[in-house]
């Protein structure tokens, strides 16, 4: 089970490196947040996963969607 | 060297280095800490009153770094709050100078804008976000609350709790039909922003408090209630976890409700 969940963690961390829409990215590393709060509940850490999930998800989301906003969508590269 | 070949480039190097980092904590022979380890295991209970050990170290025996952590929390979220409000009362002053010259250059556009202003502030709220929002932050709170309340026996804490707790606070702020994003209808006075100032100032007050009261027994922070008096030692650390809770729900909360109402503009 801890594999596949660091497998997605991965993949989900590159796209949002690599997504050239910076709303896409934040979709995705929002996405790899609630993965890493799905491998620290499974390794006995339910205090970091509610961590992880409200702030990583929830509450920094929020903040990068309002600076995509204050600031350019599209990567200028 | 082109720009793709550089940054392949920086990503070995950065490998490399990391590597280099983690490779002693991997190969080491040297064995786990555990004496610290077997002490909280069974002491950590009796001495603290908390079941949930995350509990007995962050308010039992670590609470004045806790305490330290708050203020820095409260100094990062006021350094937010005043550079947001800050930047938008400048953009308001200047939005005026420059708006004149945005609407004048679509001649066809600038006589149709008054009318299409309104709808298109509107249009980023839909049914979904309404519906949603509204249905589940009751539940987002609640469980916010559970997670505080019990963060002495299960897992959570005032941290997580109130994180979750401001999560239920933006989707309310979120769901709010009249007044759009955030900017939060004037005739309710619930989770507006005065109310939530005015809540993260008397929860730091009482936090402050509580770590005042300790002064009383052996130190500041220590847990001020005998082990056999009416009322059991982990009183005190539900309180340091409910003021805790609530001032970093109220503070999180109320970024997010300056940042909504920056985005509506």
């Amino acid at each position: 089970m801890i594999e596949p969940l660091l497998l997605l963690t991965i993949a989900a961390s590159v796209y949002a490196l690599a997504a050239k829409d910076l709303l896409y990215g934040v979709i995705a590393l929002s996405a790899s947040s609630v993965f890493c709060a799905w491998l620290f509940y499974i390794l006995h850490a339910p205090d970091v996963a509610i961590t992880e999930a409200a702030v990583g998800a929830g509450v920094s989301t929020l903040i990068y969607v309002w600076v995509i906003k204050k600031t350019e969508r599209r990567d200028s590269q | 060297m082109s720009r793709p070949d550089r940054n392949g480039f920086i990503a070995v190097i950065s490998i490399i280095i990391i590597g280099a980092v983690l490779a002693p904590l991997l190969i080491s022979e040297f064995a786990w800490p555990e004496k610290a380890r077997n002490i909280l295991s069974a002491e950590g209970n009796r001495e603290t009153g908390a079941e949930n050990l995350v509990s007995a170290i962050y308010l039992g025996y670590r609470a004045y770094d806790t305490v330290g952590e708050t203020i820095v929390l409260l100094v990062a979220l006021a350094g937010s709050i005043a550079l947001i409000t800050k930047a938008a009362s400048a953009a308001e002053a200047g939005g005026q100078a420059v708006r004149p010259r945005d609407r004048a250059t679509p001649t066809t556009l600038s006589s149709a804008a008054p009318n299409s202003a309104a709808p298109r502030a509107r249009r980023s709220h839909t049914e979904i976000i309404d519906t949603v929002a509204s249905k589940l932050a009751p539940i987002v709170l609640l469980f916010g609350l559970y997670v505080m309340a019990f963060g002495h026996q299960s897992p959570g804490g005032g941290f997580q709790g109130g994180v979750v707790l401001a999560s239920g606070i933006v989707f309310i702020a979120l769901g709010r039909r009249e007044g759009g994003f955030g900017a939060i209808d004037p005739r309710r006075k619930f989770f507006a922003v005065s109310t939530l100032t005015a809540a993260e100032a008397v929860c730091f007050a009482l936090l402050l408090g509580l770590v005042f009261v300790g002064a009383f027994g052996e130190g500041f922070t220590a847990n001020p209630l005998p082990a056999d008096g009416v009322v059991p030692p982990v009183a005190y650390i539900i309180a340091m976890n409910a003021a805790i809770g609530f001032k970093v729900a109220s503070g999180v909360a109320l970024l997010c409700v300056f940042m909504l109402g920056d985005m509506a503009k």
